[in-house]
């Protein structure tokens, strides 16, 4: 990896350490002038899961059909187990079986 | 006064119907002196260790990602040292590449980790009452985990400001202990397997994302959120460049959401 590659991503990284900071800290800074609107409130609480949504579908649009298989065996076992790790596991074991066995 | 909020571990609102708790709440901070110190901590830390053990499986997974990502050990190790914040570090794996969407990583950090503003907010009864220097250093360890954990402590009139700190350590060392595993891990996996795609590594971040997802799952309300979201999400990715797409479906979901809850 070149040098400036990588002063990049160190730059990157301390971006988004400060940015992370600013939200931990600027709760407790603002609290005492402004209190939140309801819809402020759930504007925010619906933001972080609608962002994983933007990040899925299009990402399954391009792919084939053994990833759309995978990703619903991947979703079911979540919802079943509630473990990240199980619901992982089992996702990459459905598209590997699949990419090589199914639809080759 | 701050109505009394609670987040679920991934960072959901649930609001409390405010009559039941801001009553007791407020009554035990009439007598109102709040410490910091070390037994806090680690009580704090002792309290959050259960929590920190379901960190860990997260930050495995992070460490293993972020290698196929194209991290190094070192910068990975960094990411967790200095970002400290699960979702959005796996969402900057998400976007990492040859060319660094520099501004839409840190933007898609920012977004993200919005909801810390509120949870800082909530903290308040305990924070404006130690040292500014204590607060603030504090704040910089807090997690959706160690603060469910600290705020139930707050609203039970406990007086220990210190344990926000000690719950924020402990998972602090779960994260960055299990992301220098699951690297480590990962380094070896890519040094002696001329093509990680065999085990489906490739699709590991969609597995891990639709796995998050689903614990976001609150009720049928979020669906017209996550339509909306797909849908501007797909139409962006076709119209723009990059990685635009992911913070305009944020922001038409979280738009939908307010539209609809207010």
């Amino acid at each position: 990896m070149p040098d400036n590659q990588s002063l990049l991503v160190f730059i990157t990284i301390f971006c988004m350490a400060g940015a992370t900071y600013f939200t931990r800290a600027g709760g407790l800074f603002i609290v005492s002038r402004i209190n939140p609107s309801p819809r402020f409130r759930a504007f925010l609480a619906h933001m972080p899961s609608s962002i994983l949504v933007a990040i899925i579908v299009p990402n399954l649009m391009g792919e084939g059909a053994s990833e759309l298989m995978a990703a619903i065996i991947a979703g079911l076992v979540a919802v079943l187990t509630r473990n990240l790790i199980l619901s992982l596991l089992s996702g990459l074991l459905a598209v590997s079986l699949l990419r090589n066995f199914v639809f080759i | 006064m701050l109505k009394a909020e609670q987040f679920t571990i991934s960072g959901d609102i649930i609001l409390h119907k405010p009559d039941k708790l801001s009553v007791p709440n407020k009554m035990a901070f009439q007598n109102n002196h709040v410490t910091f110190s070390r037994r806090g901590i680690m009580d704090g830390f002792f309290k959050c260790v259960p929590l920190g053990l379901g960190v860990f499986a997260y930050g495995l997974v992070f460490g293993i990602l972020a290698i196929q990502a194209g991290l190094s050990p070192v910068q990975a190790q960094l990411m967790s040292l200095v970002v400290f914040a699960g979702a959005s570090q796996l969402m900057a794996l998400e976007l990492w590449g040859p060319h660094l969407p520099v501004l839409t990583i840190i933007l898609t950090t920012f977004v993200v980790n919005l909801r810390h503003l509120l949870m800082g907010a909530a903290m308040r009864d305990w924070l404006v009452r130690i040292s500014p220097g204590k607060s603030y250093f504090s704040l910089y360890f807090m997690t959706d985990e160690s603060w469910a954990l600290s705020v139930k402590e707050m609203v039970s009139g406990k007086k220990d400001a210190a344990f926000l700190l000690g719950s924020g350590l402990c998972i602090y060392f779960f994260w960055n202990f299990s992301t220098f595993l699951g690297s480590t891990m990962s380094f070896w996996i890519d040094r002696y397997l001329s093509d990680p795609s065999v085990l489906g590594l490739d699709f590991a971040f969609t597995a891990v994302f639709i796995a998050l997802l689903t614990f976001f799952w609150k009720g049928k309300s979020q669906v017209p959120v996550w339509m909306m979201a797909a849908m501007v999400a797909w139409i962006a990715f076709i119209l723009l460049p990059g990685k635009w797409y992911i913070i305009f479906g944020g922001l038409a979901g979280g738009i939908t959401g307010a539209c609809r809850n207010a």
